[in-house]
């Protein structure tokens, strides 16, 4: 297999921001001849910008800024899904609470999906985890480096 | 007059607004647009200019250093660098806002006055981002742009750590040459 696209890989942001982005519709994203569609990292939020649709912030993790975007928009999207009674939505529910999370200064676990947003590397979040033992952040580099040699650098084997 | 001035001397750019309301002349003349609502929509486009350029242009990563690098020969050590240390609280100055970290047998000044929502303890750990301000007598500050408490932080396995971390970053740079 030379697709590592179905799993969140763990990434430092330098590598993630390093990524060869195909101009397909939509742009995929390649490392050493593999296609990464998903990615966790793991860093410090420096930047918040809280909108009505969407919470847009900044990890860094010391080696780049990685900016993310969680959407909050499911309320418009219901809206013009459903005729009327308004049904809580699971969701939508998260994807508050998980902004909640998101403060300026807090160590944060990030997963989501890689896009391209103004020519740019971003994520558009899937979930959020603050990490409450710091010693996570140095565990989470290792593992990069381990994977990155072990698993991603490869090349994965001719078809 | 003074925006321009205040550019000039600070070497930012000048995004006015007017700039872009020429541009909206032919749709004024032609009659798609009202006055107003080309004023408004000048305005508009210069928000959002200066909006991504905000977004784009500031943040530099903090760079993880130990508080020994921190000393004028050090290549890390330049005016404006955007760094992350780490230390034991030794003091607080309340009404400066003055911080100082340690690590074993180096200390090193954090100006906190710009953080929000944390509280210092003596010898506990915390960990700053910011930039670097070096005064001319090479005496240092770093001017904290967000910090945090990482008590139960294993020092010693995180310096190990940078070192291999920065192993695989001079390599994915290679890689990149």
């Amino acid at each position: 297999m030379g697709s590592l696209h179905l799993v969140h890989i763990k990434l430092l942001a330098a590598d993630l921001l390093s990524l060869t982005c195909r101009h397909t519709s939509p742009p995929s994203f390649v490392r050493c001849g593999r296609t990464v569609a998903r990615v966790e990292i793991v860093g410090v939020v420096v930047s918040r910008d809280r909108r009505d649709k969407f919470l847009r912030f900044l990890v860094d993790d010391g080696t780049g800024c990685v900016p993310c975007v969680l959407w909050l928009n499911h309320q418009y999207l219901n809206a013009n899904r459903s005729s009327g009674a308004s049904v809580s939505d699971p969701t939508a529910e998260m994807a508050l609470k998980m902004s909640e999370m998101v403060n300026l200064g807090g160590l944060l676990r990030v997963r989501g999906r890689i896009v391209l947003y103004r020519g740019a590397i971003q994520i558009t979040v899937r979930d959020v985890v603050l990490e409450k033992n710091p010693n996570v952040e140095v565990l989470h580099w290792l593992q990069c480096v381990s994977m990155a040699k072990e698993c991603y650098d490869p090349r994965p084997p001719s078809a | 007059m003074v925006a321009c001035a205040i550019a000039t001397v600070l070497h930012c750019p000048l995004l006015d607004k007017d700039d872009v309301r020429h541009c909206t002349g032919p749709l004024e003349r032609n009659g798609s647009l009202p006055v107003s609502m080309c004023n408004k929509l000048s305005y508009a486009v210069l928000w959002y200019v200066a909006e991504w350029q905000m977004a784009s242009s500031i943040l530099q990563p903090g760079v993880p250093v130990t508080l020994q690098e921190l000393e004028p020969s050090s290549e890390l050590f330049r005016q404006g660098a955007s760094l992350r240390v780490t230390g034991i609280l030794q003091s607080y100055d309340l009404s400066s806002a003055v911080a100082v970290i340690q690590d074993g047998s180096a200390s090193f000044k954090v100006d906190t006055q710009h953080l929000r929502d944390i509280s210092f303890r003596t010898n506990s750990t915390y960990q700053f981002i910011g930039e670097l301000l070096i005064k001319p007598d090479n005496d240092a500050i770093l001017q904290a742009r967000v910090g945090r408490n990482v008590d139960g932080l294993d020092l010693n396995l995180y310096q190990q750590s940078l070192v291999i971390r920065r192993q695989y970053e001079a390599k994915l740079r290679s890689s990149r040459e």
